[in-house]
């Protein structure tokens, strides 16, 4: 494929190194209760991947990450799920009200999604070589018809599903859970997207799985000069593949800053008793761990005023004062009123 | 062994409180072309000391939850023994099985699966009690409220059910459930692989705290090589269904002995 590389998919606007691939601002995103009734589930969600860059969107369970991806590749369930406010652009390019027939050439083409669990996502009665033809077909008017199986056998190779020639022909059920994640990231850069957007990805997976898919990810990152938007709860994979990290709680971004200062001096409590709560290869054996106090509200809950105060070990009356806003702080976004410079 | 106490049983002035001698288990699998057999557990000896933590890591297909069925003859395993305090439970039938049900409980990855949703959380408490114990219904309420206290729920969570429950409090529900007849075995398989980050540093304390407070042993399963390290005393590393390494802990992290306990090791993300 690094040939085919050189040329440009179909629809690609030019590759400016300048502006960022992906801008999401201010976006919010609701859903829709049995009343018709619409709650709304992420507000105000900020951050930009630049090109060449891996962002990761941290966070646990119902913070609103899969969602904000969702978003961003326009696949929100219908009808409940809907886009309330802000913007999302693909290089450059406004997509929150871009018509379904102009969407279905971005999706696949200039970016594109790997799933947690692969099984669900691939088509149960189609070969792992006829899915990536599939993609090929769809979005690469340039690779003609009779080359096409070819292309995908390479794709095949790049992901490093194993022995290709023997296996190409296997249906998802055969295989294993690497595997078929190779055959998703096959697929995905069969169209050569800007923007891959990985949503756990290696959560189902052994960790010495884990780490070879890690370790794949960013080999095409490099090779390709794509960026990638990965979603995980997992700190330690965060240290593993991040250039910039957004972290998310309760729907908000709490924090966003490069990785590397972000995972060594956190600005926002949140942020901290994430750190702080996983047991790590160098922390005290039997010590009494970190925790978090309490629970995530749920989104009909959510107050006011800072999210995480009921939480929060540093909180007092101002902050149940007001919304709190993302703010500078230290080369970084904070949303809390209590992180100093 | 290296590190922790030998698994000769012999070398103990008390036998340990359980014990695998060159446990065994395999499974038959239907194919279209008959029967093939899975060798699940190949010779796995270990023991469990009392007040002691064995943590067993493995990836997926190693044998760690067959091992835990096992040791708790949940299975009956097809070859090797188990013994309880000495005594040979491997082959015991069911009826006589009371002794190590008392003894040894268990605590499973998804409490929402291992908790009946039909039934309110005092009485999924109680069933324990009601069939092992000749506690009157007064002091089996007494015992249930003392349980809630202990795993951080409050009492009024007796009356409510598990769906009503956050994944983390489900978790807690299955541990005081556990907890209920005194035993002195915890198996913990996966316990906090279903729960989020700040959610599990929670549950391993309330663990940690409890193993204190009652001298109890904890045979903890994970697929998490932190976590494992954090919880345990010693650990063994399951590989293809046998144990390839079993070493005190920081022996294990420290100086892997086994080729693929290296690779296990190499593969943590986020080591600095």
């Amino acid at each position: 494929m690094r040939e085919a590389g050189a040329v440009p998919a179909a629809g690609a606007s030019p590759r400016d190194p300048g502006l960022p691939v992906l801008e999401v601002t201010g976006l919010s995103v609701g859903f829709a209760d049995a009343t018709g009734a619409v709650v709304p589930v992420t507000a105000d969600v900020s951050f930009s991947v630049s090109a060449g860059q891996t962002l990761s969107l941290v966070g646990e369970s119902g913070c609103g990450k899969t969602v904000t991806a969702s978003a961003v590749m326009r696949l929100l369930p219908r009808p409940s799920g809907r886009i309330l406010s802000g913007s999302v652009r693909l290089g450059g390019r406004e997509i929150v009200d871009l018509p379904l027939p102009e969407l279905y050439g971005l999706r696949g083409g200039q970016m594109a999604m790997v799933f947690q669990e692969p099984m669900t996502s691939l088509n149960p009665v189609h070969t792992a070589l006829d899915q990536v033809v599939e993609v090929l077909r769809l979005h690469r008017a340039d690779v003609p018809a009779r080359e096409r199986r070819a292309a995908a056998f390479k794709l095949l190779e790049e992901a490093e599903f194993p022995d290709p020639k023997r296996r190409a022909a296997s249906y998802p059920f055969q295989l294993s859970g690497g595997m078929r994640q190779r055959v998703m990231i096959a697929m995905a850069l069969a169209g050569q997207p800007r923007l891959l957007i990985a949503d756990e990805p290696t959560t189902a997976l052994d960790v010495t799985v884990q780490a070879q898919i890690l370790a794949l990810l960013k080999r095409i990152r490099a090779e390709h000069g794509m960026s990638v938007l990965y979603i995980t709860h997992d700190m330690a994979v965060v240290s593993e593949i991040a250039d910039e990290v957004a972290v998310m709680y309760a729907g908000q971004v709490v924090e966003t800053g490069p990785a590397s200062r972000l995972l060594a001096e956190p600005l926002h409590p949140y942020t901290r008793g994430l750190l702080a709560c996983a047991p790590r290869l160098d922390s005290r054996p039997r010590a009494r761990l970190e925790s978090i106090p309490g629970t995530v509200p749920a989104p009909a809950g959510y107050p006011a005023w800072c999210r995480f105060a009921d939480r929060c070990p540093l909180a007092d009356a101002a902050c149940r004062a007001a919304p709190v806003v993302l703010r500078p702080v230290r080369g970084r976004h904070v949303r809390c009123i209590k992180a100093g410079p | 062994m290296i590190g922790g106490p030998p698994v000769e049983h012999r070398e103990f002035p008390v036998p340990p409180l359980l014990e695998a001698r060159e446990l065994s288990m395999r499974f038959s699998q239907a194919r279209f072309s008959g029967h093939t057999m899975v060798h699940a557990l190949n010779g796995v000896s270990l023991s469990i000391s009392r007040n002691e933590t064995l943590g067993i890591v493995g990836e997926t297909g190693s044998g760690k939850s067959t091992l835990c069925f096992c040791l708790v003859r949940l299975y009956r395993p097809t070859g090797g023994r188990i013994l309880l305090e000495g005594q040979d439970i491997t082959r015991l039938p069911e009826r006589r099985l009371t002794r190590l049900r008392r003894a040894a409980q268990v605590i499973f990855q998804d409490p929402a699966d291992s908790l009946n949703p039909r039934l309110p959380v005092g009485t999924i408490i109680e069933e324990p009690l009601v069939i092992q114990s000749d506690l009157s219904a007064a002091a089996r309420r007494e015992r249930i409220r003392g349980l809630l206290d202990t795993v951080g729920l409050p009492r009024s969570a007796a009356e409510r059910y598990p769906h009503e429950f956050s994944g983390g409090q489900r978790q807690r529900v299955a541990i005081a459930r556990a907890l209920a007849l005194r035993p002195s075995l915890l198996v913990c398989d996966e316990p906090v692989s279903a729960l989020d980050v700040s959610i599990q540093a929670q549950i391993l304390n309330l663990l940690l705290e409890l193993q204190k407070e009652y001298g109890l042993s904890i045979v903890f399963v994970s697929h998490d090589l932190s976590v494992v390290r954090h919880m345990s005393d010693r650990v063994a590393v399951l590989h293809q269904g046998s144990v390839v390494e079993l070493a005190g802990s920081e022996e294990i992290y420290t100086r892997p002995r086994h080729e693929y306990t290296r690779m296990l090791l190499a593969s943590i993300p986020g080591r600095r």
